[in-house]
């Protein structure tokens, strides 16, 4: 046990906070879109499948390309346009979004894993790509601990950030915002006022997927450098979690999901170190504390009024 | 009196034919889309789909895997309608499988002395009863927490995965095996074969049964209309006097039970151990399945054999025109996607049966 304090120290917890930063990204991203599409009246449970999607076609593009920005963008082109395909079945079709959302969750599964078999083949060596450098930031990384942990990243790192004071500025201080947290609240309200609901689920539901396919991209290229099959591991499920917990607020959001990416971080960090005990039990930590943290949530939690509801326009 | 019960019947067959020719259809369009899949490889797609039907069809021994595949499908996927007709959305059927799998082994590895019949008995209640268990637990926490049972039975899923590989690689692994896997089951236990050189077993004809129990127990039964009336309204429920909170932790643990005690057919028919990836993604497929049936226990037959028959078949048309079987996932997928297009204002079937704005009402009650 000495042994194992020991390593407890100083670099350890940098290292430790940076790694919780890093492994928070790509479902705060996916958190971050799911705001925008439940602020909007649509659960997109199809999240999963969205991530998913990303990792696999920023992951293809980056090999095939060599050049992991482009790899990226199409890689969270990618999911926005699986997002607007569940859009079209749920606002449009006005499916049952939860039997969409788990549809187009088979659908990406397949069709992740059928091309990643055909484009490589059966292999036990699996490709990879080199992953994104760290940039440091100028002075601001010289403070002590802090210059570490937040300012020595790369730049997905940084474009979250950006991305969560951007959302929420959008949703809640511009027109956009205020039109869309209407159409999830009160749709028919909204339409009276002169919204177009569906145009603003659409809307939506597109920054949902793209946010969710950078998110899924940054694991595959950003994280590991490689792909396979369902990478996602239930991360967009955690998603979901996240969102209830932060209370479909961006900056909650962030704290919900540096306490995921904590959780992950140390699984790793415990095995490494050599704990004693069976690593199963690490890897169920970050869904065990998904499932605490929904109960704890549970009654608190007030979703927008419409959410989940497909909106029809009255017939006149 | 005579003409409206003539024209009632009129009328449903209308939908039924309706209906089929929607699913058909479907089914079609999908075949014709995986078709393009299949040509982005270079492979003649008229080529893997005879493959794929030669698989099946083509033997005895396909006829068994399309039957061996069914099963679980056909157990998990009759206990996923009862969670959908209640209103409820249990994606944690690889969870239940995985529970029910394991105590099922546990139960039959370590009792012995009991009478053949009679431990058998004791197998299945204890698998039904670690599906059971799995599923209510999702089902209690929505009742009193109001967690999300969709992203809950997702999490449970996980934790069922990590808890059944550390049992197989420690206190359950078989000492002198090589692979990360439990003793094997005895063989007066096993499930017999249905055909001889197959992996058919009887497991299906106890899985038949099943089906008609749950037409009744959807159709003839005080808690079948329960589940029916919390699914169309809890709040109807509520004022109908229905304890809405005991029925939402028997729905998701009778839907669970399925689960489980397809997790114990799997391993007493087919692996007859505790191995890795046993569950094998039939808690998706079954979904599938649930839907393409309808809901109906009948129609969920019909649907685990076809998707049965989809697996078995991708299998032998991967090793025969070395298009992956992951296709059939896609196929499933696009399925199931035209249905819920193809739905008209007429027969809104499924918004209907689980829209959501009335399940959160009881929520509040």
């Amino acid at each position: 046990m000495n042994n194992i304090f020991s390593q407890l120290d100083l670099a350890f917890w940098i290292t430790f906070i940076a790694a919780s930063v890093r492994t928070a990204v790509p479902i705060l991203l996916a958190a971050l879109g799911e705001i925008f599409a439940e602020r909007s009246g649509v659960v997109n449970i199809n999240l999963e499948g969205q991530m998913l999607f990303g990792a696999f076609v920023g992951f293809i593009v980056t090999y095939i390309t060599g050049n992991l920005l482009i790899g990226t963008i199409v890689g969270a082109t990618a999911g926005m346009l699986l997002a607007l395909l569940f859009g079209w079945v749920c606002i449009s079709k006005l499916a049952n979004q939860i039997v969409a959302g788990i549809t187009l969750n088979i659908l990406a599964l397949g069709i992740t894993s059928y091309f990643f078999r055909i484009i490589f083949g059966v292999t036990t060596k699996l490709p990879h790509v080199a992953t994104y450098q760290n940039i440091k930031i100028p002075l601001l990384n010289q403070i002590p601990i802090l210059g570490e942990i937040l300012f020595n990243n790369n730049i997905i790192v940084y474009l979250t950030i950006f991305i969560i004071v951007i959302s929420n500025i959008i949703i809640f201080r511009t027109t956009f915002g205020l039109k869309l947290r209407s159409v999830g609240e009160y749709p028919r309200a909204a339409e009276t006022m002169g919204v177009n609901v569906k145009k603003m689920r659409y809307i939506a539901v597109g920054i949902c997927g793209l946010l969710a396919g950078l998110g899924g991209a940054f694991i595959s290229v950003g994280i590991l450098g490689g792909f396979m099959e369902n990478i996602t591991q239930g991360r967009g499920f955690i998603a979901l979690a996240i969102v209830i917990f932060g209370k479909w607020n961006p900056y909650k959001a962030l704290g919900a999901a540096l306490i995921f990416g904590g959780a992950e971080a140390l699984q790793v960090r415990m095995q490494v170190i050599g704990i004693q005990i069976p690593y199963q039990f690490m890897l169920i930590i970050p869904y065990l504390l998904t499932a605490i943290v929904l109960i704890i949530t549970g009654r608190k939690a007030i979703a927008p009024a419409a959410s989940g509801i497909p909106y029809e326009r009255e017939k006149l | 009196m005579i003409n409206i019960k003539k024209l009632m019947l009129k009328f449903k067959s209308e939908a039924l034919i309706n209906n089929l020719f929607n699913i058909t259809i479907a089914i079609v369009v999908a075949l014709i889309i995986s078709g393009i899949f299949i040509l982005f490889m270079g492979v003649n797609p008229f080529y893997a789909f005879e493959m794929l039907f030669y698989g099946v069809f083509g033997s005895v021994f396909g006829i068994g895997e399309m039957l061996a595949k069914a099963t679980p499908l056909l157990l998990v996927g009759l206990g996923v309608s009862i969670a959908f007709k209640g209103g409820m959305t249990n994606l944690g059927g690889d969870g239940q499988f995985l529970v029910g799998a394991i105590l099922a082994t546990i139960a039959g590895t370590n009792i012995v002395g009991l009478p053949t019949p009679i431990h058998m008995i004791l197998i299945v209640i204890v698998a039904a009863l670690g599906g059971a268990i799995w599923g209510g637990i999702a089902g209690f926490l929505k009742a009193k927490y109001n967690t999300n049972e969709v992203i809950m039975t997702i999490m449970m899923n996980y934790i069922a995965l990590y808890i059944f590989s550390y049992l197989i690689e420690s206190p359950l692994r078989d000492p002198s095996g090589v692979l990360p896997q439990s003793k094997s089951i005895p063989i007066p236990l096993q499930i017999p074969k249905l055909l001889t050189g197959t992996r058919a077993h009887i497991g299906i004809i106890f899985a038949l049964i099943l089906v008609i129990i749950v037409y009744l127990l959807v159709n003839k039964t005080m808690f079948g209309y329960k589940v029916k009336v919390i699914g169309i309204s809890p709040k109807a429920a509520v004022y109908a006097g229905i304890n809405t909170f005991r029925q939402t932790i028997l729905i998701m643990a009778v839907s669970g039970a399925f689960a489980g005690i397809a997790g114990m057919v799997q391993v007493y028919a087919i692996h007859f151990r505790l191995l890795d990836g046993i569950a094998g993604g039939f808690g998706f497929s079954a979904i599938v399945v649930a839907l393409l049936g309808r809901l109906n226990a009948y129609g969920i037959l019909i649907a685990s054999l076809f998707v049965g028959a989809l697996l078995a078949g991708a299998n032998s048309m991967q090793v025969s025109s070395g298009v992956p079987a992951s296709i059939v996932g896609i196929t499933q997928a696009v399925v199931i996607l035209l249905i819920l297009i193809n739905q008209n204002s007429k027969s809104k079937f499924l918004n209907k049966l689980f829209s959501k704005k009335e399940r959160e009402v009881v929520q509040d009650e």
